[in-house]
């Protein structure tokens, strides 16, 4: 029972099934769950669920069956205001592919989750700045983000992210689209924020190279989780403390 | 709402300036249809203007003009009878004759028309007082009108004497051909704004103490509820008399700019309409093209309301630019006209009027108009914005 108050995100019994003619299932009756702190992969082919699990522990897709919670409320009873709410300050979410406005520039597209609630201009720009200078890309902060590279586009991605500075941080193959040092560079920076800012990652991915960076790896075929594997060394690096 | 305006401003801004030429043209469409209301508010007023102010002042629009009919003529007591009538607020004797002026020195002689009358009819007939004042009874002054200063050498008539003749005709009831004359002088302090006819106006008295048998050639009356008009025109052609009242005038007048005004409407109405049905093809364009960006701003916890507001907020400012553009166009076009007028007025030789009237209230009115068909023109598309699916939205890309 400790262990329960340091879950934070957990699904309980989640399926998806997009038609209800057809026999296939995205997800059959998947449980899983995250504790503060930890490095979690996603695993599979692709096809597998696993993005559709994370959009789902997300908010943004709906479950047919089963539940979600979020510490301990249930995502899918909240209003849609404190979902919203959750979007902007609880769980920062990075996509694989292109998520920017095109008409605003790399600064003001990592101000999005600080825009229309009333903080001034000012500030929240103040505050992207500093985070495009810690991923060092400060001298693109006027540029827009079209006009970037993959991995520059990852890293505003990234910023854009930590803006509200959440707790939780979900990655949809963030380095899906990025040639390999590139996405190395990326896998370092998030598990950086792991260590360092002990945020807690859920990370989806085909590519078997980054295994090695999450405390525990979930196999994921056919909308099932097959297998879990927990990389020890790790979770004694950075787990949280099991005791208080 | 309230909290974000400067965020909501800030994103059209940026959408806007992403498609500036379509932003334009979709605010210019409006500006033309609002530009045409404008024109055709400003176009009325001028008309009412021309017509209330110009042509006929206010005081006169409650007047008639009496004349005896062919058979009768106006005596003494068939004035007392019209003066009476109970609608007839005041009523003003006139004698029209000739006569003949010179000026001081006796240098300029001059063929004149001479209304002999009370000041009162000065008020009721809308001639303006151009320089100096009314004349007063019994006081042997006299007003003169532009026109008949042009007949004499000197410019500057006001407060210069004139002698006049005025030739009394044989009273048509009394078989008497003689013609009484009338000599004196009198003194001009006032001049008429009329430059077609050279007339003075003199005391009545003064003719009076000459001729008491002298019918009067009308009467003009001032009436107390101009819509019993044609009452009062059965009661006075009862007794023989014809009545012209200027509201018969304006009325008339009045139907005919009612139907412009409507025609114009209707044109302005379906400038308008075709404007909007632009901006909403616009909208929906500009929703289909965000429909990803849209998606993104909700999935990172950008409101329903918020995306709503951003919508409403790009309608309310096209149509705010829109009004903006249709007040500047019909500005230009008004002045242009007017200018053509009044340069046309002056190379004939009168005085030009303005065919459009700005009143500030109109400007505004215009521009209030045009934002509120913006939101109203928003308000779809930012429904449907508003409802995007982030996920459907970010996956189907």
């Amino acid at each position: 029972m400790e262990r329960e108050h340091y879950i934070v995100v957990e699904a309980r019994n989640v399926t998806k099934q997009y038609s209800s003619v057809s026999e296939s299932m995205a997800l059959k009756e998947v449980t899983l769950k995250i504790r503060s702190g930890e490095f979690i992969i996603l695993f599979g082919p692709s096809g597998c669920g696993k993005s559709t699990l994370l959009n789902i522990i997300y908010g943004l897709e709906r479950p047919t069956k089963g539940e979600v919670y979020l510490r301990e409320k249930k995502l899918f009873e909240m209003s849609e205001r404190e979902l919203d709410e959750v979007h902007r300050y609880k769980i920062g979410y990075v996509f694989q592919q292109f998520s920017f406005l095109r008409n605003l520039n790399v600064l003001d597209n990592v101000c999005l989750p600080k825009m229309f609630i009333g903080e001034p201009f000012n500030s929240r720009r103040k505050r992207a700045m500093q985070l495009l200078e810690e991923l060092h890309l400060d001298q693109f902060s006027r540029r827009y983000p079209q006009e970037l590279s993959g991995g520059q586009q990852q890293r505003v991605a990234l910023a854009r992210s930590q803006i509200n500075n959440p707790r939780i941080m979900f990655f949809d193959e963030p380095t899906g689209n990025l040639d390999k040092k590139t996405g190395l560079h990326v896998m370092n920076m998030i598990r950086k924020m792991n260590r360092h800012s002990k945020k807690t990652v859920v990370m989806v991915t085909h590519d078997p190279s980054y295994l090695d960076y999450a405390h525990r790896v979930i196999y994921m075929q056919d909308g099932q989780i097959i297998k879990e594997k927990n990389n020890h060394r790790l979770m004694f690096l950075t787990a949280p403390k099991e005791s208080k | 709402m309230i909290a974000g305006l400067i965020d909501y401003l800030f994103l059209v801004i940026k959408q806007f300036s992403a498609r500036k030429m379509r932003t334009f043209l979709t605010m210019l469409a409006i500006g033309v249809g609002v530009g045409s209301m404008f024109l055709l508010v400003s176009f009325v007023l001028g008309l009412q203007d021309l017509v209330l102010h110009r042509i006929a002042p206010v005081e006169t629009l409650s007047t008639a003009d009496i004349s005896p009919g062919n058979l009768s003529y106006i005596n003494d007591s068939s004035f007392e009878q019209v003066a009476k009538m109970p609608l007839v607020n005041a009523a003003v004797p006139i004698i029209y004759l000739s006569g003949q002026a010179s000026d001081d020195g006796g240098k300029a002689f001059a063929d004149i028309s001479v209304n002999a009358t009370t000041p009162d009819y000065i008020k009721y007939d809308g001639i303006a007082v151009k320089e100096g004042r009314n004349f007063q009874q019994g006081q042997g002054e006299c007003l003169i009108t532009r026109a008949a200063i042009q007949l004499f050498s000197e410019p500057e008539m006001l407060g210069k004497y004139l002698n006049i003749r005025e030739l009394i005709p044989a009273n048509s009831n009394i078989a008497n051909t003689s013609i009484p004359r009338v000599d004196g002088e009198v003194k001009v302090v006032g001049v008429l704004d009329n430059d077609e006819v050279p007339a003075v106006y003199i005391d009545i008295e003064k003719v009076k103490n000459v001729a008491p048998e002298l019918n009067l050639s009308g009467i003009k009356i001032s009436i107390s509820d101009v819509s019993q008009i044609n009452n009062l025109k059965e009661d006075i052609g009862e007794i023989g008399f014809e009545a012209d009242a200027v509201y018969d005038m304006v009325e008339e007048t009045s139907k005919l700019f009612n139907y412009i005004q409507a025609g114009f409407s209707l044109l302005g109405v379906i400038g308008l309409f075709v404007a909007t049905i632009g901006m909403f093809n616009t909208m929906t364009i500009s929703l289909l093209e965000r429909t990803r960006d849209i998606g993104y701003m909700r999935a990172f916890g950008v409101s329903k309301q918020s995306v709503r507001s951003i919508f409403l907020t790009e309608s309310a400012l096209i149509g705010m630019g829109g009004g903006f553009l249709g007040i500047v166009i019909g500005l230009i076009v008004s002045i242009i006209i007017n200018s053509s007028f009044r340069f046309l007025a002056l190379k004939v030789g009168s005085e030009g009027f303005d065919l459009f009237i700005f009143k500030w209230w109109i400007i505004l009115a215009t521009l209030i108009f045009s934002i509120l068909i913006g939101l109203i023109t928003g308000i779809y598309p930012a429904k449907r914005a508003s409802k995007i699916s982030p996920l459907e939205s970010i996956r189907y890309e």
